[in-house]
Order: structure tokens, then sequence, then C-alpha cells
């Protein structure tokens, strides 16, 4: 059995009249890559916002390595790795400025090139976040969850817009992240993303969790009630077929 | 500390590569000033003298030329017909004609003046001018001795050039538009963009952001005086008569005063598009309104009374006094001015807390 870093229990948060998060529970493994799923407007973000100490909670308890993130907020800050969905950067600053300034709030960090070097970026140390593609950019914003060397990274849609060469790119810098002994919180709309990257998913909707298990598990529970699909699945699909005749090499 | 130097830093440097802030806020106000220092305003009112005489007057005409021009190069004579001199005068192009005619019952000469009215008050002093250059002429011919014997000295004064008016008014400008742009261009487009947020993500502290801000804007405010300063000292010979310690304070007060009215205005507007919308008018408003260009001596009495308390004209007078009339800290209107900025400062401070947002309104 795996280390049980992060227990969230019984969360609420209500904006006026929309009850955003409703009364989840759940708990993230060491090492392991969690899924939260859901369309727009389930509550995946307000319930990430609430783990990273971005926002208040209303109700219930959320503890990453036994710190009380709502009490503690600014610890949370400082160990944790946080992506958040289409956040922009400084104009001015060019990409090694940025990231070395965001190294300096915190009280270790690691060298810029290094980070940069990990999300292929090393040739843009000097260029300016502008001149960076969809795809490059969001690799910028991983390589800025990486500046204190965190243990738990949280990204909120980092494939959301990006291209097929883009996505897959993405997901080989998750995995290598994994394997460097992280745990990842990931939200997406891609169910074929959480598929491959997710060990285990918590589906979310109006603010509830619906189930929560490895995507293996849940597969097969529909299966067993006899579900079916409607169209036999071919081996391959269009976007097989896009990647094959396009490449599986990054165009920036 | 270390993360309050770094943060100054990058701020700066920022300043530095966004052109559209280093034009507004360094180079437009020095375009300004050589503008305004170029073109002479004060000159646009006419000293134009109209003399029309006939034949018999010609005489008398020409001595009171030649006594007018004995004064001084300050009025222009211009010789014509009596309609072509009238004409000139109904299209505000003479200050005062005067006519040199012959009564042919008395003999007598007649002197008729004109004066402008839009003028009147320059036009009734060269009309005494004139009146003691002919008592003059008189006596000379009767051959009467004068009583009195008046002799005039000039004393020298401080002589108030249109540029060295000018420089503290665009200097206060500048201070205003880099308070107002400085936080708009940051704070407001930092929160639109989520940058505010994804910074707040890290362990740096609220306080250490506003702080740098302010830092850095604050630096910022006083290298643009020191600029200004020095090109119009080059470029202009301008001089400083006061205290330049009492120049900077003013100027850093002063920005602080512009820096807390863009929090205040930032806290009112969502977006950077609104916040330029409300600063725009206001910006406009003050920068006619304040001394800035012109003396506020020729708004109407209702809004000269107004005007003497906005922010800018506390600061433009302030670095007024102190610049072109050394006015120190003992003097009424440097307290006046200190004291002005000071209370607004407080106000928009006051504001600011109440209506300020870290977070994008959604």
């Amino acid at each position: 059995m795996k280390k049980k870093i992060i227990k969230v229990k019984n969360l609420s948060k209500k904006y006026a009249d929309l009850q955003a998060v409703d009364h989840i529970s759940f708990e993230v493994h060491e090492n392991e890559i969690f899924g939260i799923l859901g369309p727009n407007g389930a509550g995946k973000t307000t319930t990430i916002e609430m783990m990273e100490g971005l926002r208040t909670i209303d109700s219930g308890d959320i503890k990453i390595y036994k710190i009380d993130i709502d009490r503690n907020p600014e610890k949370a800050k400082e160990i944790l790795g946080i992506q958040l969905q289409d956040s922009e950067y400084f104009d001015y600053l060019n990409l090694c400025e940025i990231l070395k300034l965001f190294g300096s709030f915190y009280s270790k960090s690691v060298d810029p090139k290094e980070i940069l070097n990990k999300v292929q970026l090393s040739t843009k140390g000097k260029s300016f976040v502008k001149e960076l593609s969809g795809g490059q950019k969001q690799r910028l914003s991983i390589a800025l969850t990486l500046m204190n060397d965190p243990k738990i990274l949280f990204l909120d849609e980092p494939t959301t817009g990006l291209d097929p060469q883009a996505r897959r790119m993405m997901w080989e810098l998750i995995e290598k992240l994994r394997h460097e002994n992280r745990t990842i919180i990931l939200t997406t709309h891609y169910m074929e993303e959480a598929e491959l990257l997710c060990d285990r998913v918590a589906i979310m909707d109006e603010g509830k969790i619906l189930e929560k298990d490895t995507p293996d598990n849940l597969i097969n529970k529909l299966l067993k009630k006899g579900f079916k699909k409607d169209i036999q699945v071919k081996e391959a699909n269009l976007e097989d077929v896009f990647i094959d005749l396009t490449g599986k090499q990054l165009r920036d | 500390m270390n993360i309050l130097l770094k943060l100054t830093k990058a701020n700066i440097k920022m300043y530095f590569r966004d052109r559209a802030a280093l034009i507004w806020t360094l180079f437009f106000p020095f375009v300004i000033i050589s503008i305004f220092g170029v073109l002479d305003f004060a000159k646009y009112s006419t000293s134009k003298i109209g003399l029309a005489y006939t034949e018999e007057t010609e005489e008398y005409a020409k001595g009171v030329k030649t006594a007018l021009e004995n004064i001084g190069d300050y009025y222009k004579i211009e010789e014509g017909s009596i309609e072509d001199e009238k004409k000139a005068l109904t299209d505000d192009d003479r200050l005062i004609v005067l006519e040199f005619t012959t009564n042919q019952e008395t003999k007598k000469l007649d002197v008729t003046a004109y004066l402008n009215k839009s003028n009147e008050q320059s036009a009734q002093s060269v009309f005494l001018i004139i009146q003691k250059v002919l008592s003059d002429f008189e006596l000379q011919m009767n051959q009467v001795e004068p009583i009195f014997n008046i002799e005039s000295e000039v004393i020298n004064v401080f002589e108030l050039r249109n540029i060295d008016y000018l420089v503290p008014g665009v200097i206060a400008m500048s201070l205003m538009q880099g308070g107002l742009f400085g936080v708009v261009g940051t704070i407001v487009t930092f929160r639109e963009k989520g940058i505010l947020k994804r910074l707040f993500a890290t362990p740096l502290s609220k306080g250490n952001f506003l702080i740098s801000q302010i830092l850095s804007r604050l630096l910022i405010s006083i290298l643009q005086v020191i600029i200004l300063l020095i090109s119009s000292y080059l470029v202009f010979q301008i001089k400083i008569v006061g205290s330049l310690i009492l120049v900077a304070l003013t100027a850093i007060l002063g920005s602080l005063v512009f820096l807390a009215m863009g929090f205040t205005i930032s806290g009112i507007a969502k977006t950077t598009e609104s916040a330029r919308a409300i600063m725009m008018p206001i910006q406009m408003l003050l920068m006619f309104t304040s001394g800035v260009y012109f003396s506020r001596e020729v708004l109407p009495n209702w809004l000269f009374d107004i005007t003497a308390y906005t922010p800018l004209t506390y600061l433009a007078d302030g670095l007024r006094d102190i610049m072109t009339r050394g006015h120190n800290l003992s003097d009424r209107y440097i307290q006046t001015a200190l004291l002005g900025l000071t209370i607004w400062f407080l106000i928009f401070v006051a504001i600011a807390i109440k209506t300020f947002k870290w977070e994008k309104k959604s």
C-alpha cells in the first residue's frame, strides 16, 4: 500500500448560490498521477485551488504531508508546484529572468538553465514570452512550477488548446516528472489523456465526485454492466493518422 | 530583503524595456518642454502702435515716434493712412491708433487716439506716454522750464522666463503620468492577465510585492526628474534657485500621491482598458487646470479658486516655488503645497484600501 500524502475530507465551497464543491473526499498516493476529470464548471479548478492554498475553504479538511492547508497556505506554497489554468507572464522579462525571479521567492531554488533543459526550452532562455508558441508557453508554465523542486505538482489543464504534437510532448514531460519521484494532480477534459497518464482518477460533476478508481477498474465496471460501444472501434483513430502523417516530433 | 531588491530590479528592467512607457514618461515631457519653450505664448497680444498723419502734422507725429522708440523696443510703430490703421485696429492688430490732424478753424493740432478694447489697459498706458510726449513738446515750444526733474531706474528682479515656469509644471505632469500609468500598467494588467494570481501561488508576500512596486516607481520618478532637469538645463539653461533636496522630496511626495491615485482607480476599474478610460479625462483635466503649461490666472475666477486644491496644482506650484523662487520649508506656500499633497495622499490611500482588489473579478 502506497503512502497517502494528500488527504481531502468533506471539502465544500459555495459561491453565492452555487455549490461549487459539495462535500468531496479523496486521497492522493505518493508518486502517482491523480486525475480530476469533469466537464467545465464541475468544480475541478475550485478543488485544486483550495488544495493549493489559493482559496479558502467553507468546510472540510485538506492535509498535505499533515500540513493543514487552509490554516497554513504559506507553508503549502513553499513546498507545492502550482500551475494555473491559462495564466500569462511578464512581457518584458526573458524566460531565464522570469524563472530566476520566481526562484527567488522560495527559500531554496534550482538553476533556471537546468529547468529550461528539462522542459526542452534550453534555446529559449533569452526569448520573451510573446515569442513562444502555445506548447512552449505551456512548458514554461511547467518549468515555473519546478523552480522550488517540489515533490507535489498541481497541473490545471496543462494540455488544453495544444496541437497533437505539443500534447504528446506534454504527456512525455509529465511522465518524466513522475519518474523523478513527484506526485502529480492533474485536471483535464481529455479522457484519452487521463487513461494514458493517470494511475487513478476522480470524476466530478456539479461539485460532487461521482467515481474514483483506476481508469482500468472504472472501464471494467462499466463493461460488467453490459455496456457496448455503438461503433466497432478500429485499431487506430484519426489522431493516429494525423501523427503518422505529420510526425511525432515537436514543431515549435 | 533579497526578494524586495530582486523584484525592484526586475520592475525597473521591465520599465526600461517597455518603449511606450519610456516615450511617455521620459521623452514626451521633454518634447513638451521644447515646444513650449521655443514658442513664446506671452506675445500673443499685439503691441503695435499705428500713426496716421497729414503733411502739416508729420513733424509732430515723427517726434512722438522717436519718443516712443526711445523708451525701448516694447512697441512696434506702424505708419499708414487713417483708414488702413483703423482697419488694422478693428482686426486687433493695433494696440492704439493715433490720428494727427490740423483743426481748420483753430489751426491747432488735433490728436485723436483710438484704443483697442481687448487690451485696454496697455492701450491706456501708451496713451499716457503719448500725452506726456506731447506736453513735453508744448513746454519746449513755449520755452518753459519744467518744475520737476524725474529720473527712473530699472531694478533687477528675478525674471521668470516662460521656460522657467514650464519645467517644474512638466515635471509635475510627468510624475502624475508615471504614477498613474505605473500602477495601471503593472498592477491592473498583471491582475487581468492572471500574473498576480500566479505570483501569489508562490511564497511571495503581498507586502513585498507592493513595496517593490512603490520603490521601483519612486526610483523611476527620481530618475525622470533628474533627466528632465539636466536636459532642460543643457538645452534651455534653466536656473534652479532652491534646494535640490527639497525638489526631490516634493517630487517623491507628489509621486506617492499619484501612485495612490493609481491604486484608487485600479480598485474601481476592472480592466486595463476601463482604468485608462477613467484615467485619461482626469489626467487631461488636471493637466490644463493645474498651471502646468500656463498660469492658472487665465482661468475664470470660480475655476481658479477650485483648481487651487488639485494635487497637480500643489505639486506644480510647490516645485515651481522651490526651483524658480528658492522658497524653502519655512515658506508659507511650500508648507501649503506639502500639506495639500499629504492630505491628497491620505485620501487616496484610504479609498484604495477600501476598493483595491488583488483578484480579478469574475
